[in-house]
């Protein structure tokens, strides 16, 4: 078709300018001048003088670039950036000439963009302000808030930028590409070892929510920036074709919101038609993976330098060998409260029937029997400076215990020991060599049995054991050793004699002569006697007799 | 290798029709007679297979409208296709169905628009008659008859919403 065309389109040009230039042959025929002016209008036609004005005048030019100008413009961006870097300075010159000229211009045409972006920064501004406040004033009234003042106190550091320098942590955990129209998921990174939810569901429902805020509040410009949940914040890149949901754990720094604007804007740069063309295949935005990961920044505290607690170690070392030392002790003192227990245990005739064991002292009940060591030359044989030994003991007669009929009562008892007193201070004197009692001493005899008898009787009403009376006889000096003897003899058988005359049982009479046995310096006639002794016979009733007594025989 | 193809579709249609529940039987394969009104949006994720692609459906089931309260426009942005679910067994679920059409007419225009006669296992309590389906297939609306409670249709309603998008069997 096209080979076709040429030629006529030739044939039509070369006829066009032959039929006017017929005309203007047949009309100016004279002159030379005329020829040449016929030779030029041959040459370029009809379209001579306008040529020629146009090559003169540029209104034409004007005319024809304006027509072409924007068409042309157009074209040039589409192919290379060459127009724009050429006509930058000229724009820009152009700016700077029309604001000198006249500031009014500028001021109004920027004044509506102006103030709601400032509105929106200032906003931003004190909102970031409030939030690093009320971190702060959560953590200055804490211990560690407290720790932190005197390490910057330390490191000669303003307490504001070490607590900057401290709470700095954060971890961007996902990172999802939205498509803003449809909101499905383009593309998703997350952070190693963090448990996602379905990406494709979250950027859903982001897109559902935002759409939901902006209806609620029908605020077509203002978009959803961040949602906070718990640590958890979500910053919304809004672009005009995609949104960039960045999930944040922790606090987040400038940097990174700087770093999702600028991911947002070259993904919108790079992926312009594929965003446009988005039909549900992701596939073209799987190379968005690396300028997605770039994202994924995270910051930790810095780990604090894992010194050795020294101060901790020492003190629970302290406690432990005060422990250990506090139970070693008891331990030693058990021993040593055994030990004493158990020489108490061994001490004869001691019989152990309580221990107390105390903290530090050691209380034994015992029972002893009469016989044995007192219980204080016991302790003090054992005491030891870390044991408080105290033993209680009681003395007790073992063996068999006496069975009492009746005990005496106490005036019995001196009756009897007033009788007793009574006969044994009666003495029966005895003339020189003679045996047989004189007329006067005679005279004794009658109460003397009278006492006895008295005696008897009383013996027999406190069953007391059988009474016996020793007759003991004397003899002066003068006279051999053997008639002295015989003389005493014989005198204490004359009382006897008398005695068993009066109804004393001979049984109960012991009589004996003992001789010469005084000084001289007591008298011949004193030292010519008879003397009565009362003997107990000890059995052991008697001696229950003694213990209650307490002073009836105690010889 | 088949591509996956994500698709963004919308259950719209009055209050109490079974939209949710025809979400969740197609999703989860279970129903629940407990009727829990849907607040906002609530969005499922379901994968078919088409030939050697995957279409991965993200459905958005919207909350039910009726005179009170109107479809939120911003929900519907984007989709692909639309289920528009009627309750057999109530006529006025018809004039509700109707006035959604012309919203989504507007608002997405030449989206494909497949009508849910939800409840087909109540049989006894039918109200929808040839006239009302004709009324709807004037509008250009294909209609199948479901129950989200016996799992009849719910499948093959999915399925042909996505022949009516284009990604069909047959479509490709």
């Amino acid at each position: 078709m096209k080979e076709t065309e040429e030629p006529t389109s030739l044939n039509g040009l070369e006829e066009k300018p032959d039929d006017p230039s017929k005309a203007g042959f047949s009309s100016d025929s004279s002159s030379a001048d005329n020829q040449y002016l016929k030779l030029r209008k041959l040459l370029l036609g009809d379209d001579y003088s306008s040529a020629l004005n146009r090559y003169i005048s540029k209104e034409e030019d004007a005319e024809r670039v304006s027509k072409v100008l924007p068409e042309a413009v157009k074209q040039s961006a589409q192919e290379n950036s060459s127009l724009g870097e050429a006509l930058a300075p000229v724009v820009d010159k152009a700016i700077a000439n029309s604001i000198v000229e006249n500031p009014n211009r500028i001021t109004n045409i920027i004044f509506p963009i102006m103030g709601p972006a400032i509105r929106k920064a200032v906003a931003y501004a004190l909102s970031e302000m409030v939030q690093s406040l009320n971190t702060l004033l959560e953590q200055s009234l804490t211990f560690r808030s407290l720790n932190w003042r005197i390490r910057a106190w330390r490191s000669g550091m303003p307490y504001a930028q070490y607590v900057l320098l401290q709470t700095i942590q954060f971890r961007v955990e996902q990172v999802l590409l939205v498509h803003r129209e449809t909101g499905l998921l383009l593309h998703s990174v997350s952070a190693s070892a963090v448990q996602t939810q379905d990406p494709e569901l979250v950027s859903s429902m982001l897109t559902a929510i935002t759409d939901f805020v902006n209806d609620s509040f029908s605020s077509a410009e203002d978009t959803l920036e961040r949602i906070r949940f718990g640590h958890l914040e979500i910053h919304l890149m809004v672009g005009p074709q995609a949104i960039l949901a960045v999930a944040v754990r922790g606090t987040i720094p400038d940097e990174l919101t700087e770093k999702a604007n600028a991911t947002i804007e070259t993904i919108h740069a790079r992926y312009r038609s594929q965003l446009s063309l988005f039909e549900g295949d992701r596939e073209p935005f799987e190379s968005t993976h690396p300028i997605l990961s770039e994202c994924l920044i995270s910051k930790k505290v810095i780990e604090k330098s894992k010194r050795k607690p020294w101060l901790a170690i020492i003190v629970l070392l302290m406690g432990f060998s005060f422990l250990v030392k506090q139970q070693f002790e008891r331990y030693q003192y058990g021993l040593l409260c055994e030990e004493i227990e158990q020489s108490i245990r061994q001490e004869p005739g001691y019989v152990v029937i309580a221990i107390n064991k105390d903290k530090d002292s050691l209380a034994l009940e015992v029972l002893r029997s009469p016989i044995s060591r007192s219980a204080d030359s016991v302790r003090l044989g054992l005491v030891k400076d870390k044991v408080a030994l105290t033993i209680k003991d009681t003395v007790v007669h073992f063996g068999p215990l006496p069975t009492v009929a009746g005990v005496p009562e106490i005036r019995e008892i001196e009756k009897l020991q007033a009788l007793i007193d009574k006969l044994q201070r009666t003495t029966f004197y005895f003339d020189s060599d003679s045996v047989a009692l004189s007329e006067t001493e005679l005279e004794k005899i009658p109460g003397f049995i009278d006492d006895l008898r008295q005696l008897q009787t009383l013996y027999a009403e406190l069953a007391l054991s059988e009474l016996q009376i020793m007759i003991m006889g004397f003899a002066d000096k003068s006279g051999t050793t053997i008639g002295n003897m015989s003389v005493s003899q014989q005198r204490a058988e004359t009382i006897s004699a008398i005695l068993t005359k009066n109804d004393v049982s001979s049984d109960i009479i012991v009589a004996w002569g003992i001789g010469h046995i005084d000084h001289s310096y007591i008298s011949k006639k004193t030292q010519r006697r008879v003397t009565v002794q009362v003997l107990p016979k000890l059995t052991s009733n008697n001696r229950i007799g003694l213990d209650q007594g307490g002073l009836l025989w105690e010889k | 290798m088949g591509k996956v193809i994500a698709k963004k579709v919308c259950m719209v249609g009055p209050f109490a029709v079974g939209k949710t529940s025809l979400v969740n039987r197609f999703v989860k394969s279970i129903f629940s007679d407990k009727y829990l009104t849907t607040i906002g949006v609530k969005i499922s994720k379901k994968q078919i297979d088409v030939n050697d692609d995957k279409i991965q459906l993200m459905i958005w089931d919207i909350e039910g409208v009726d005179v009170f309260t109107e479809l939120k426009p911003s929900f519907l942005r984007g989709a692909s296709g639309v289920l528009l679910v009627l309750d057999g067994t109530r006529l006025k679920s018809l004039d509700v169905a109707i006035e959604l059409q012309r919203v989504l007419s507007q608002q997405l225009p030449g989206v494909p628009i497949i009508g849910l006669l939800n409840k087909s296992d109540l049989t006894y309590e039918w109200k929808l008659g040839d006239s009302e389906l004709r009324e709807l297939e004037k509008l250009g609306i294909t209609t199948i008859m479901t129950s989200a409670k016996t799992g009849s249709n719910v499948e093959a309603a999915f399925d042909s919403l996505v022949n009516a998008m284009g990604l069909g069997p047959e479509g490709v």
